[in-house]
């Protein structure tokens, strides 16, 4: 990315868990706007700040510490262009941490990333660390999902299922580490499915994310 | 006793999870205004009878909450028509409809007030009482429950909805609803909401509210009826109220909200909004707007100027629209976007919403154009130069194209263009004219480009609406409808040429609300009941509760709407006063018929009457 590029990392609360990460990202720019960062934008006729996401946050799911990248068209203290951005901040989004990063390095993408799922009122199901036993004994995993276009398809989540555990520490929760490449992407959803929970009854927190390669700092 | 306490979180929750676009229900957005409850006195919701994406866009909406939220002493928040699967979800988990900053139920509120844009969302408004667990009726609602009022574009005939609306605002909302604010807190420190017997506090207050300017109270009048069910007038059933209803004109424009609510989720106008006209004074005489928004109020430049700095600093938007009825006319608007984008930097984009014909609407809109659309938009409306003077668009021919020849040659390739099909005076011949141009326009455009030049023609059904010229006009005759839009669709079925028209039924059940009386409130609880909301949305729209309900009214709708009216019979509307005179209109429909032109206000002072009534001149 050309300019002076800063890489943001932020958290999502509750109150606006329900926006798409379309919506998120429009609502970065109008973020970077009030703030009156000089931001650089992209050529062409219809020009928008480069502005790029290590990974799409989908609805519904919190999060601890997303990453975000912009490039400046000048030189910004990290320190300034942090409370700016605090100042303008949506409910509900918090903004952690802010650094720059060297000349002409390219945005990081995840890979994979690690999820915290806190039961519901009922509390997790007494054989659930049997059931996760279970899970990870299994070879192929199929879950079905709805491709754009409505149809059905299978997808193997086994290879896509880093790490599953239980933790033991009150309340117990559920930490699992899932893929987040291109075309090999599982949800926590749907493994909490496969583990026969119901996900709309979780909360869902994405606590990091794991990027492709090592950035240079 | 009402519940006035917030849906729970984890209750809310449970629904948002299941539902279509959840980001609509959950508030949070940027400049959101969350008053705290117990210190105001009197606590509005503002209820747009549609969804959040098409309110969000609403100007009014955004105005008056604004107003609103800065009195002290009052609380305004909003509630939007939610999505069908939002509505069932709420039903089945037995929750009510909830404002978005509190999340309280609509019931909990002192006023509901009704944002009422067009005919097709009064079924909407009963839907949202319905799922606020409000009755339909004001006379079924007590004291203790919230005062509904309604107010929008759509009021200027109130009569379809007289039933459902403690009282209607008529005209621009800002000073009104204040007044009315105001006037109700008085009745609110009585404690008039312990009353749940009866609505004698609402009646009392009513009369009161009736002395104001642009406050309609339909309970306090009575229509009268021939034996043969023709309309013969309205007249006050109670001493103390004005026989007329004078609309309301706020002069000058009050400041405009610099800090609107910016959505999250992409509504249908995603940008900063400026309102920098209103009203317009070229006289189409189809157009309710041009004929009721009277005089032309326009927005000083520097004032224009320092709203938009602030509201893109308040917002973080990247565009700026300058709105109006016809935004080309602002005088000085080439000095105000150069000023403007001076001011604003290279990254903010300007849109006009709307373009005249001609080529310096073109030039503008080529200089304001950062974000290239991929076309541009315009109105002839009419199809043959003796029906556009007939409806007084003033364009020519050669005018369009010139237009398309300059639009095309800088770059364009496409251009879409609106019309009208029913006009007065139409014939099959002033539809083949809509064919010749639109293929015109389209050798024009493969000249520059080619195959890749294209023509979108959009057609809309004409629809004879209240206080204009063609207020007594018939609607189109169905036979005539549907071969006329064949000439069209037979006419156009060519490539590079795009043709979409409005839904037929859903303009004929318009055109029944447009000019309806009170009779009608029967025929929107029918088909509200047969589950007719959402209307505007083809995905929603119930033609067949339409049907059932026209069908079991109580007047020969199909005679009402379809046969001219004598131009001296009473209208169910006229005991609003706009300030335009009967006599103008009927001068103008007249000039209509003999194809004469009438000049815009800006050139020649048409006499409409207005100046007189308001004892103002129009342009200073």
């Amino acid at each position: 990315m050309k300019g002076h590029l800063y890489e943001v990392t932020w958290a999502r609360g509750p109150a606006i868990k329900y926006i798409s990460h379309l919506d998120l990202m429009r609502t970065w720019e109008r973020m970077l706007r009030r703030a009156r960062l000089p931001l650089l934008y992209t050529q062409g006729f219809n020009p928008r700040p480069r502005l790029s996401f290590a990974a799409a946050l989908p609805v519904g799911i919190l999060a601890e510490a997303e990453l975000a990248f912009f490039a400046l068209r000048e030189d910004v203290d990290p320190q300034r262009a942090l409370a700016a951005l605090r100042q303008q901040a949506v409910t509900g989004l918090c903004v952690r941490a802010l650094r720059s990063l060297p000349a002409n390095t390219n945005p990081p993408q995840a890979r994979a990333a690690l999820y915290l799922v806190r039961p519901s009122k009922e509390g997790l199901p007494a054989d659930l660390a049997e059931r996760v036993h279970a899970l990870l004994a299994q070879e192929k995993l199929l879950s079905a999902r709805r491709t754009r276009e409505g149809a059905e398809q299978l997808l193997d989540l086994r290879p896509l299922i880093e790490e599953l555990h239980l933790t033991e520490c009150p309340p117990p929760s559920l930490h699992m580490q899932l893929s987040l490449r291109p075309g090999a992407t599982a949800r926590p959803e749907q493994v909490l499915e496969l583990l026969g929970l119901d996900p709309y009854e979780a909360e869902i927190t994405r606590l990091r994310l794991i990027l492709v390669g090592p950035v240079a700092s | 006793m009402i519940d006035t306490t917030p849906i729970p979180t984890a209750l809310l929750d449970r629904l948002l999870r299941r539902v279509e676009r959840p980001a609509r229900y959950t508030n949070a957005e940027w400049n959101a205004v969350v008053r705290p409850w117990e210190a105001a006195k009197v606590h509005l919701v503002l209820a747009f009878a549609d969804v959040y994406e098409v309110g969000m866009s609403n100007l009014g909406m955004s105005i008056l909450y604004d107003i609103v939220n800065r009195q002290p002493g009052m609380l305004a928040e909003r509630a939007y028509a939610p999505w069908p699967d939002m509505a069932a979800a709420l039903q089945e988990a037995h929750l009510p409809l909830f404002s978005l900053e509190s999340r309280r139920p609509l019931a909990a509120f002192d006023v509901v007030g009704f944002s009422l844009g067009y005919e097709l969302n009064f079924t909407t408004m009963l839907k949202m009482l319905s799922l606020a667990r409000l009755p339909l009726r004001s006379a079924e609602r007590t004291d203790a429950l919230p005062l509904v009022i309604a107010g929008g574009a759509a009021c200027y005939n109130p009569e379809p909805i007289w039933a459902f609306c403690d009282l209607v605002v008529i005209g621009d909302g800002e000073e009104a609803l204040v007044e009315l604010l105001l006037l109700y807190s008085a009745y609110l420190e009585q404690g008039i909401r312990a009353n749940a017997q009866n609505r004698e506090g609402k009646t009392d207050f009513l009369a009161r509210a009736a002395r104001l300017e642009g406050v309609y109270v339909p309970e306090f009048y009575e229509p009268q009826y021939s034996e043969g069910g023709r309309f013969l007038g309205l007249r006050p059933v109670r001493a103390g109220v004005p026989s007329r209803v004078r609309s309301r004109t706020v002069m000058p424009l009050p400041s405009p909200p610099t800090k609107p609510v910016v959505p999250y989720v992409e509504v249908v106008h995603d940008r900063a909004t400026i309102e920098v006209r209103r009203g317009c004074g070229q006289g189409c005489r189809f157009c309710q707007a041009g004929m009721v928004y009277r005089p032309v109020r326009e927005r000083p430049p520097h004032e224009i100027i320092a709203a938009a700095k602030e509201l893109l600093l308040n917002t973080g938007y990247d565009e700026l629209g300058l709105l109006s009825l016809s935004t080309c006319d602002y005088r000085g608007i080439e000095k105000l976007i150069e000023q403007l984008q001076a001011e604003l930097g290279e990254e903010i984009a300007i849109s006009l919403p709307s373009l005249r014909l001609d080529s310096f609407s073109v030039q503008l809109a080529e200089r304001v154009e950062k974000r290239r659309r991929p076309g541009l938009t315009f109105a002839p409306e009419a199809g043959t130069q003796r029906l556009r003077d007939v409806i007084n668009k003033k364009v020519t021919e050669e005018q369009l194209y010139e237009v398309a020849e300059l639009v095309f040659s800088r770059g364009w390739r496409r251009i879409k263009l609106y019309f009208m099909i029913g006009l007065p005076t139409e014939t099959d011949e002033d539809v083949y004219g809509i064919v010749h141009l639109c293929r015109r326009v389209l050798a024009i455009g493969r000249r520059h480009h080619g195959n890749r030049a294209s023509v979108s023609v959009s057609v809309a059904t004409f629809i004879p609406k209240p206080h204009t010229p063609f207020q007594w006009v018939a609607y189109i005759a169905e036979a005539d409808l549907q071969c006329r839009l064949d000439i069209l669709r037979r006419g156009l079925r060519k490539a590079g040429l795009e043709l979409s028209w409005h839904d037929p039924r859903m303009s004929y059940v318009e055109a029944v609300l447009a000019r309806g009386d009170r009779r009608c409130a029967a025929i929107l609880e029918q088909a509200y009941t047969m589950g007719a909301w959402l209307d505007p949305w083809d995905e929603h729209f119930r033609w067949q509760a339409w049907q059932e309900a026209l069908h079991a009214a109580a007047f020969p709708v199909e005679d009402y709407v379809r046969s001219p009216w004598p131009l001296d019979a009473p209208l169910p509307w006229e005991f609003i006063d706009t300030g335009v005179h009967r006599s103008f209109l009927q001068r103008e429909y007249a000039r209509a018929l003999e194809g004469q032109l009438t000049p815009d206000c800006f050139e020649q002072c048409s006499g409409c009457g207005v100046s007189q009534a308001r004892a103002i001149r129009c342009w200073e």
